[in-house]
């Protein structure tokens, strides 16, 4: 189970353009000004540094906020 | 002590520039990519320009603009993914084109990003044995003609580029090699690679691919899982840093300059971020020429050295990782 609170912290880290506020669970991360290709980048990145869970760009492609995103950390994990 | 005299590079004319990749992929947030990459110009070769012909311009300079003459030669270390052939070696003709003597050893590495600090590593070794007394490393990469015209990510990063550095033993003031840490690990090799081509895909003819309306790769071309990267470097480099500190008994405080190799600017600050460096003493130079492989750090030292930024006693940490995978880091004493 992956603990909420510090998976926003981590994916606040990664979005320094943009307000940390401005960042929930429930943000799609797709509609951020800031998002790029390179967050993407960044959130596999973190994905395999933090959980050891390798994400591949099509599996970014399935979800759009970032509880989804924990989710599939979270169901890769189990696998 | 084996040292870094001099530093020159060579860039080739043609600027690729932001409007250019906007004009061709008009549905791409180029202003957006290029703000966080810190990129905005990259610097590409012609088609009839070649990895060695920057290598010989980079080498020209560091002649013209030292006191050092040719016939002192007596060693090449030769940096670069982009031979001109096979075989022979390319730094064989650029023993010739450069007119050194026939007395010299010269030779080719096949390493990317970590080229520089293990270039550094080699001549460290030839000078502290005896071997050279002036050795010419020479770092040199066109990875522009292995990335497909499609390939809108790979061609925002990457410029064309040369360096040309002296190493001697000779004691005057300049940039004393100290310790290094290297790092190795193939598991990776398919995260960045040019498949087709070398002997196991020799006449392969590749794809494309694309996910939708995206190119996604063409084994004949550059390939990089850029996330697969991204995690490498954050995973491998602060315990890089760490293990070269230590190992140098040093703390992240006593490093007056961090030189990485200049992937993009993001994934820099990311790294940075992590090992808490302040932003002053981490130096970079990327946004009029991009990633250009090998020869990102020795841009960035030379530049510096311009602008006089490193004073007498400074201790400058190089980084260098990516293709392999590979990693390698050192400390210079100024």
């Amino acid at each position: 189970m992956i603990n909420r609170d510090d998976f926003l912290v981590q994916v606040i880290g990664l979005f320094d353009e943009t307000d940390p506020n401005e960042i929930t669970l429930n943000t799609e991360f797709r509609s951020l000004d800031e998002w790029s290709s390179l967050n993407g980048m960044s959130l596999i990145a973190m994905s395999s540094d933090e959980y050891a869970v390798k994400l591949t760009p099509a599996d970014l492609q399935k979800v759009n906020t970032f509880e989804e995103l924990a989710k599939l950390i979270e169901e890769k994990s189990n696998n | 002590m084996a040292s870094i005299k001099y530093i020159e590079y060579y860039l080739p004319v043609f600027e690729l520039t932001n409007e250019e990749l906007a004009r061709r992929f008009p549905n791409w947030s180029v202003e957006k990519i290029s703000q966080k990459t810190g990129i905005n110009v990259r610097r590409i070769t012609r088609s009839d320009e070649f990895a060695s012909d920057l290598a010989i311009h980079a080498a020209e300079k560091l002649f013209e603009n030292s006191d050092i003459s040719k016939e002192e030669i007596d060693f090449i270390l030769y940096c670069t993914q982009s031979p001109d052939y096979f075989l022979p070696t390319t730094a064989c003709i650029i023993q010739q084109r450069l007119g050194l003597p026939t007395s010299v050893g010269a030779l080719d590495y096949n390493l990317g990003c970590s080229g520089y600090v293990y270039g550094l590593a080699l001549a460290n070794g030839l000078i502290n044995s005896g071997i050279s007394k002036k050795l010419l490393l020479i770092t040199a990469e066109t990875y522009s003609k292995f990335i497909h015209p499609q390939d809108k990510g790979n061609l925002t990063l990457f410029g064309d580029a040369a360096s040309a550095s002296l190493i001697t033993n000779d004691g005057e003031s300049n940039m004393a090699i100290q310790n290094f840490v290297f790092g190795t690990d193939g598991n990776g090799a398919d995260s960045l690679i040019v498949k087709n081509g070398g002997m196991k895909n020799f006449r392969a003819i590749g794809n494309d691919l694309y996910n939708d309306e995206d190119f996604v790769s063409n084994d004949d071309y550059l390939f990089m899982n850029g996330g697969e990267i991204f995690a490498f470097t954050s995973r491998a480099i602060p315990e890089l840093i760490h293990t070269l500190l230590l190992k140098s008994n040093l703390k992240l405080e006593d490093v007056d300059y961090f030189v990485f190799h200049q992937a993009n600017k993001y994934m820099l600050n990311h790294i940075r971020k992590k090992l808490g460096i302040p932003e002053e003493k981490f130096l970079l130079f990327l946004e009029s020429c991009g990633n250009t492989v090998s020869s990102t750090i020795p841009i960035v030292l030379n530049e510096m050295k311009k602008q006089q930024r490193f004073k007498k006693g400074d201790k400058i940490l190089l980084a260098g990782f990516g293709v392999g995978l590979s990693w390698a880091g050192t400390i210079l004493e100024y």
